[in-house]
C-alpha cells in the first residue's frame, strides 16, 4: 500500500530524513519509535504533504502511484489520514460542517454520491459516543476550546468517520491519561481491518500495550536503524534508545 | 454632500424651526449648539478623524422618520419602534411592571418619567462633547426633535428581550436608565432596507446605577447610506454592561463608543464583529475609561475586510489616576481577504496608575497556513478551506444565542455574495 | 509602597553635568536669512548647499511646531536661541589631535571618552561634536586604508562634495517636518560615513555629542551610506551640562543602505534631563530615518533613551528594497518631570519585507512615557511581516505610560502582530529581593535590567554595559 524509498527530506534548510525506507501492506500495523529529534513528525508531515517539506531524494508511492507531487487534499482523498500531534483550533467552523465537507470531497473523489446528511449525522453521533465525546462537540468549532485529550479523541472520531486506507497517528498517545489512552486505542482497534493499515508514531511503548504492532521500527537521525516485531518495543522500553543510536553511529 | 458652510447654514435654519418642538429641551439644545460653535465640527486633520471624512456624516435634512425596513422580530420579545410603540405582534400586550418605554414628546410635564428624563438626558454627552472628538454628539442634540426613554425601576429584572427597531435615517436618540440592581436585555437593530434616507445619526446614552446589569446588542445590516452612532455609558459601582456589536459595512459607517467605569468594581464586556466589502467603510472607536477601583473591561474586536472595503478600529484603554487594580484588555484580530481592502487598527493605552493589569494585542493577517493544512489533510481543497475558515472567523464572533440564526444569515449572505 | 519612601529614593545625580570653561565664538541669538548665510559662509560652503539651506529656511518659516505629541511644555522661543557656537580655538581647525585645546580633551576624558588614539577604546573610532562643530575624529588613517570615509560633515562637504550632494536630504527632505526643516537651514556639523561596496567596516564607529554653551541650540546632521554588501555598526552618545534653561537639540540622521548592505545604529542618549523639579534639561527633537533602498538590505536601530526633558524622536525605516529588513529596539526611561514621546515607523514598500519592533518604556516620578509607532504595509509589499512588542513598566502612581500604535495594512498576505503589556514593580517582588538581602535600589535595577534584556542584547558590548549602569543611575531612588 505505502512504499517509501530512500527518502531524504529537507525542512527550513535542514536535512531531517536521510534515506528512510518503509513498506506497509494492507492489514498491517506498523510502529515507528524513536527519540526526540529523530524525524518522526517530519515523516508524518511529509507523508501527508505538508507545505514546506521538500523531498530532495527518494520517493513515496501509495497503491503503486507516486504521490510526492500531490497536494495534501489529493492524498487525503486517496485515503491517507494523519492524526495530528497538535490539532489546530479553527474557531467558528463546526466539527460537523468540517467533517461533512471532508467526507463529501472524499466521496466525490471515489465518484460516489455524498452520504445523506441524515445518515452522516447519525453515524457521527454513534461514533462520538464510541470515542467518549459528548454530542455537543459535533456542533462546536473544530477543536475550539477542547482539552488536549478531547482534541486527540476528536482526531480518532475523524479517523472513524472518514475511513481512510492508511491511518498515520502522530504521537496520538502523548498527553493522554490512562482512561483516554484506552478510549483512543479502542477507537483505533475498531478501525483496523484487513483492507487498511495503521502507522503509529510514538515515543513510548505504552500505546503498544493496547494496539499490538506487527512491525516495530526504530528511527534515529533520519533513518530506520532497526526493525523487528513487537518484542523490540518492549526491549526499547527496558533499555532506552541509546544502545541503538550508538551502534548506528 | 454639502460643503461645511452650506451645512451649517441649513442646520441653523432647522434649529430655529425645532425650537418649539420640545420646550424643555430648548436650553439643552441651545447649550449644545453653542458648544458646537465653540469646539467646531470635527475636521479631517483631527487625530480621531484620521481615517474618515466628517463631512460624510453631515446630513442636509432632518429626515422624516418614514424610512422603515425589515427588522428581525420575535414573538417572545417586546418589539418596539422608534415611536416608542409596542408593535401588535408581540405576544404580551403590555410592558412588564417596572419597565417604561416612552417617546420624549409623549412624556407629560408632571409624570415621573419627566424627572428621569431631565436628570439624565445629555448628562454623559455634555462632558464628552467638550472634546472635539465627540462633537457629533452635540450636533445630534442640537438637531434632535424626539427620542425614546427606556427606564427600568429599582431592583426590577425585565425578562423578555426589548427589541428596539430603529428607523434608518434622521437624528435619533435612546436614553437608557437602569436604576440600582435592575437588569435589562436590549437589542437595537437597524432595518434591512432599500434605503431612502441619506443618513442616520443615532445616539444611545445609558446610565447604570450601582448593581445594574445591561445586556445590549446592536445589529447594523449592510447599508448604502452613511450612518454615525455614538454610544456612551456611565457605570455605577458593581454595574455590568455587555455590549455586542454586529456591524456590516455601509457606504460610510462610524461608531464612537465611550464607557466610563466610574463606580468601583464595575465591569464592561465588549464584543464586536465587523465585516465590510465592496468599497464600504466601517470605523469603530472605543474609549474605555477606568475611573473607579478594581474595574474590569474586556474588549474582543474582530474585523474582516475584502474588495476595496476599509475597516478602521481604535480601541483605547484609559486608566485614570487612582484607578488602582484595574484589569483591562483588548484583543483585536483582523483578516484581510484581498489586496484591495484596507485595515487600520490603533489599539491605545493611556495609563496613570501603577497597580494595574493592562494588555492589548492586535493582528492583521491572513488565514493561518496551519489551519489550511489541517483542512486539506482531510481532503478539502485549499480554496474551500480558506472560505470555510473565513466563514468560521465571522461566525465565532456571533455570540448572541437568541438571534444567532438571523445574524448568521445576515453575515453569511453578505460574505457569500462577495465570495461569488 | 509609600510616597515618602519613593521620594527618599528619587534623588538622582547627573554625572555629566559639568560646564567646560572655554572661550567660544557664538553667534547672537535669533534666526533669519542673514544667520543662515553667515553659518554657511563661516563654513566656507559651496553655493548649492547655501541654496539648499535657504530653501529649507523659507519652508520652515511656513511651518508651526507639531503639537500632537503626548507632552506638555511651554512654547520654544526660536529667537532666543543662538544657532551657532564653536570653541574659539577651533576657528582654524587643528591639523591633528595634538593641536586640540587641552580643555576640550579634558572634557572628554571626564566623560570617559579619551580622544588620543593610544588611550582610546580598542576597536572604536570616535568623532566628537562639541556644541556646533566636530572637533576630532580618531583612527581616520586606519579607516581610510579600508576605504571607509569617517569624518565631520563639514569636512565631507569639502572633501567629498559629490557624495554629500547625491545623498543629502534623500531620506529626510528639508520639507519633512518642522524640526527637520530647521535643522536643514542651520545645521552646523555632524558626522559623515561612507562604506564602499563590499567593505565591512573594520571597527565600530562612534560619534559623541556634547552641548556646552549656554542658550545654544545643537543642530547636527549625520549621513551614513552603505553601498552594496557593505556593513557598519555606528554608536552615538550624548551629554550636556546641567543648566537651568532648556536647550534645544534638533538633529537629523539619514541612513542609506544599498543592496545587501547592513547598518546598525545604536544610541545611548543621556542629555541633561532637568532637575527633580523639572527645571532645565534638553529639548530633544530629532528626525532619524533609514532607507533600505537595496534588496536584502538591513537597517537596525537600537536606542537607550534616559536623558532630555523632552524627547520627540521616531527612528524609522523605509523598506523599499525587496526582502529588506528593519528593526527597532528601544529602551526609554523617564523619571521626575521628563516627557518622552518616542517610537518608530516601519514603512513596507518592497516585497517580503520584515520588521521587528521591541519597545520597553520605564516611567517613574512624575514623568510621562509614550510609545508612538506606525506600521504601514503598502499594497505593493507582498508577504510582509511585522512583529511589535511594546511593554511598559510603571514605578509609582504619579507617572503615565502610554501606547499609541498605528497599524495600516493593505495586503491580504501580510502578517502584522502587535502586543502590548503593562506591569509594575510590586511590593512582593521588592520584598522578595530585600528578604534575600538585596537593597531596594539594586532590586529595582535588577528588575528593570531584566525587563530591558531583549533590547540590551542588541547593543554592542561596550554600550550594553554602559546602558545598564546608566539605567541604574537614572532610576536611583525611584522606589522605596
Amino acid at each position: 500500500m505505502l512504499k517509501v524509498e530512500n527518502l531524504h527530506v529537507e525542512v527550513a534548510g535542514k536535512i531531517i530524513l536521510k534515506g528512510l525506507d518503509l513498506t506497509i501492506s494492507a492489514g498491517e500495523v506498523h510502529a515507528i519509535m524513536g527519540p526526540n529529534g529523530s524525524g518522526k513528525s517530519t515523516l508524518s508531515n511529509v507523508l501527508a504533504g505538508k507545505p514546506g517539506y521538500t523531498i530532495i531524494k527518494g520517493s513515496i508511492s501509495f497503491d503503486g502511484a507516486a504521490i510526492d507531487e500531490l497536494s495534501p487534499e489529493q492524498r487525503a482523498r486517496m485515503g491517507i489520514f494523519l492524526a495530528f500531534q497538535y490539532p489546530v483550533e479553527i474557531p467558528g467552523v463546526s466539527n460537523m460542517e468540517f467533517l461533512k465537507a471532508a467526507s463529501d470531497s472524499i466521496y466525490k473523489h471515489r465518484a460516489l454520491e455524498p452520504e445523506s446528511s441524515m445518515d452522516f449525522i447519525k453515524r457521527a453521533r454513534q461514533l462520538s459516543a464510541l470515542v467518549d465525546l459528548d454530542q455537543g462537540f459535533l456542533k462546536r468549532g473544530v477543536n475550539e476550546g477542547f482539552s488536549g485529550g478531547e482534541k486527540k479523541r476528536n482526531e480518532i472520531l475523524q479517523l472513524l468517520m472518514l475511513q481512510p486506507r492508511l491511518a498515520i497517528l502522530d504521537e496520538t498517545d502523548s498527553g493522554l491519561d490512562i482512561d483516554a489512552l484506552k478510549t483512543v486505542s479502542e477507537g483505533i482497534n475498531s478501525y483496523k481491518n484487513s483492507d487498511n493499515a495503521v502507522l503509529l508514531i510514538t515515543h513510548y511503548q505504552r500505546l503498544l500495550n493496547h494496539i499490538q504492532p506487527d512491525f516495530v521500527h526504530v528511527l534515529a537521525d533520519g533513518k530506520i536503524v532497526r526493525s523487528g516485531d513487537h518484542n523490540l518495543a518492549t526491549e526499547l522500553e527496558a533499555k532506552g534508545y541509546a544502545w541503538l543510536t550508538d551502534t548506528a553511529a | 454632500m454639502l460643503d461645511r458652510y452650506q451645512f451649517i447654514k441649513q442646520c441653523e435654519a432647522q434649529y430655529q424651526e425645532l425650537s418649539s418642538r420640545l420646550p424643555w429641551m430648548d436650553s439643552i439644545r441651545s447649550e449644545s449648539r453653542s458648544r458646537l460653535h465653540a469646539v467646531g465640527l470635527p475636521a479631517k486633520n483631527h487625530e480621531y478623524w484620521k481615517y474618515s471624512a466628517p463631512e460624510q456624516y453631515l446630513f442636509s435634512e432632518n429626515m422624516p422618520t418614514n424610512s422603515r425596513g425589515k427588522h428581525w422580530r420575535c414573538e417572545d420579545a417586546l418589539n418596539i419602534d422608534m415611536q416608542g410603540q409596542l408593535s401588535g405582534d408581540s405576544v404580551c400586550g403590555a410592558l412588564p411592571d417596572g419597565l417604561t418605554v416612552e417617546r420624549f414628546s409623549d412624556i407629560d410635564r408632571d409624570s415621573s418619567s419627566r424627572g428621569i428624563l431631565e436628570q439624565h438626558f445629555n448628562s454623559n454627552l455634555k462632558n464628552l462633547s467638550a472634546q472635539n472628538r465627540y462633537s457629533m454628539g452635540d450636533l445630534n442634540t442640537s438637531m434632535l426633535n424626539d427620542g425614546v426613554l427606556i427606564h427600568v425601576g429599582k431592583g426590577v429584572t425585565v425578562a423578555p428581550l426589548l427589541n428596539m427597531q430603529l428607523d434608518s435615517s434622521g437624528y435619533q436618540r435612546l436614553l437608557v436608565v437602569l436604576e440600582a440592581g435592575s437588569s435589562l436585555t436590549l437589542l437595537e437593530q437597524l432595518p434591512i432596507d432599500e434605503v431612502t434616507g441619506s443618513g442616520l445619526s443615532h445616539l444611545v446614552e445609558s446610565s447604570l446605577a450601582p448593581g445594574a446589569n445591561l445586556q445590549h446588542s446592536r445589529i447594523q445590516p449592510a447599508s448604502t447610506a452613511s450612518d454615525y452612532a455614538l454610544t456612551s455609558a456611565h457605570l455605577g459601582a458593581s454595574a455590568y454592561y455587555n455590549l455586542n456589536l454586529y456591524t456590516l459595512g455601509a457606504t460610510n459607517r462610524r461608531h464612537d463608543i465611550n464607557f466610563k467605569l466610574v463606580g468601583d468594581d464595575s465591569k464592561v464586556d465588549l464584543n464586536a464583529a465587523l465585516y465590510a466589502d465592496n468599497s464600504q467603510t466601517s470605523e469603530t472607536l472605543v474609549n474605555m475609561e477606568h475611573l473607579g477601583k478594581r474595574t474590569v473591561s474586556q474588549q474582543i474586536i474582530r474585523g474582516i475586510a475584502t474588495s476595496r472595503a476599509r475597516i478602521s478600529i481604535n480601541g483605547r484603554i484609559h486608566i485614570h489616576p487612582h484607578a488602582q487594580q484595574t484589569d483591562a484588555s483588548l484583543s483585536n484580530k483582523n483578516l484581510l481577504l484581498d489586496n484591495t481592502a484596507r485595515i487600520n487598527t490603533k489599539p491605545e493605552l493611556e495609563i496613570y496608575a501603577d497597580q494595574v493589569k493592562c494588555a492589548h494585542g492586535a493582528t492583521v493577517g491572513q488565514i493561518s497556513e496551519e489551519e489550511i493544512f489541517y483542512l486539506r489533510s482531510r481532503g478539502i481543497d485549499s480554496e474551500t478551506a480558506r472560505f470555510m475558515i473565513a466563514q468560521g472567523f465571522i461566525r465565532s464572533c456571533l455570540i448572541d444565542a437568541e438571534f444567532k440564526d438571523y445574524l448568521e444569515r445576515l453575515f453569511m449572505e453578505a460574505f457569500i455574495s462577495w465570495e461569488q | 509602597m509609600s510616597n515618602s519612601e519613593i521620594n527618599k529614593l528619587i534623588e538622582r545625580t547627573y554625572s555629566a553635568g559639568f560646564v567646560t570653561d572655554i572661550e567660544s565664538d557664538t553667534m547672537p541669538p535669533g534666526l533669519n536669512e542673514t544667520v543662515v548665510r553667515a553659518i554657511s559662509a563661516r563654513k566656507k560652503e559651496p553655493e548649492w548647499l547655501l541654496d539648499w539651506r535657504l530653501k529649507a529656511y523659507k519652508h520652515w518659516c511656513t511651518l508651526t511646531p507639531p503639537d500632537w505629541g503626548h507632552m506638555n511644555f511651554g512654547s520654544i522661543d526660536f529667537d532666543s536661541i543662538s544657532y551657532f557656537s564653536a570653541p574659539k580655538s577651533q576657528a582654524d581647525r587643528p591639523a591633528s589631535l595634538d593641536e586640540v585645546d587641552p580643555e576640550l580633551l579634558k572634557t572628554y576624558e571626564k566623560l570617559g571618552i579619551p580622544l588620543h588614539e593610544h588611550a582610546a577604546l580598542a576597536g572604536v573610532a570616535v568623532d566628537v561634536v562639541f556644541d556646533s562643530v566636530s572637533i576630532a575624529t580618531t583612527f581616520k588613517k586606519k579607516l581610510r586604508e579600508a576605504g571607509v570615509i569617517f569624518c565631520s560633515f563639514s569636512e565631507a562637504v569639502t572633501e567629498h562634495p559629490d557624495l554629500v550632494k547625491k545623498y543629502l536630504g534623500t531620506v529626510v527632505s528639508y520639507r519633512d517636518n518642522f524640526y527637520a526643516s530647521l535643522n536643514a537651514a542651520v545645521f552646523s556639523d555632524g558626522s559623515f560615513v561612507f562604506i564602499p561596496k563590499g567593505v565591512t567596516c573594520p571597527m565600530e564607529l562612534s560619534t559623541y555629542f556634547r552641548i556646552n554653551e549656554l542658550n545654544t541650540g545643537q543642530f547636527e546632521r549625520t549621513l551614513i551610506i552603505a553601498e552594496e554588501s557593505a556593513k557598519v555598526s555606528y554608536l552615538e552618545g550624548c551629554t550636556a551640562p546641567m543648566r537651568d534653561e532648556n536647550q534645544l537639540h534638533a538633529a537629523v540622521v539619514e541612513l542609506i543602505a544599498l543592496d545587501d548592505a547592513d547598518i546598525k545604529y545604536s544610541t545611548v542618549q543621556n542629555w541633561y534631563p532637568g532637575d527633580k523639579d523639572g527645571k532645565g534639561g534638553i529639548y530633544n527633537f530629532v528626525t532619524k530615518r533609514g532607507a533600505c533602498i537595496g534588496d536584502r538590505s538591513k537597517i537596525s536601530w537600537t536606542q537607550v533613551e534616559t536623558g532630555s526633558a523632552i524627547t520627540w524622536k521616531y527612528p524609522s525605516v523605509v523598506l523599499r528594497g525587496d526582502n529588506s529588513i528593519g528593526e527597532f529596539y528601544s529602551v526609554a526611561l523617564t523619571h521626575n518631570h521628563q516627557q518622552a514621546d518616542t517610537g518608530t515607523k516601519m514603512i513596507h514598500l518592497g516585497k517580503n519585507t520584515r520588521s521587528t519592533i521591541v519597545s520597553k518604556g520605564i516611567c517613574a516620578g512624575k514623568s510621562q512615557n509614550t510609545y508612538r509607532g506606525l506600521v504601514r504595509v503598502s499594497p505593493a509589499a507582498a508577504n510582509s511581516r511585522n512583529y511589535t512588542q511594546c511593554d511598559s513598566l510603571l514605578i509609582g502612581d504619579t507617572c503615565g505610560a502610554h501606547t499609541f500604535p498605528y497599524i495600516e495594512s493593505g495586503r491580504s498576505d501580510a502578517v502584522i502582530e502587535h502586543e502590548a503589556t503593562t506591569s509594575t514593580v510590586n511590593e512582593e517582588q521588592l520584598f522578595l529581593c530585600q528578604q534575600r538581602g538585596i537593597d531596594a535600589d539594586k532590586a529595582i535595577s535588577m528588575i528593570v535590567n531584566g525587563f530591558c534584556k531583549e533590547v540590551f542584547r542588541e547593543l554592542p558590548m561596550e554600550f550594553a554595559v554602559e546602558a545598564g549602569k546608566l539605567l541604574e543611575v537614572s532610576l536611583e531612588g525611584a522606589v522605596g
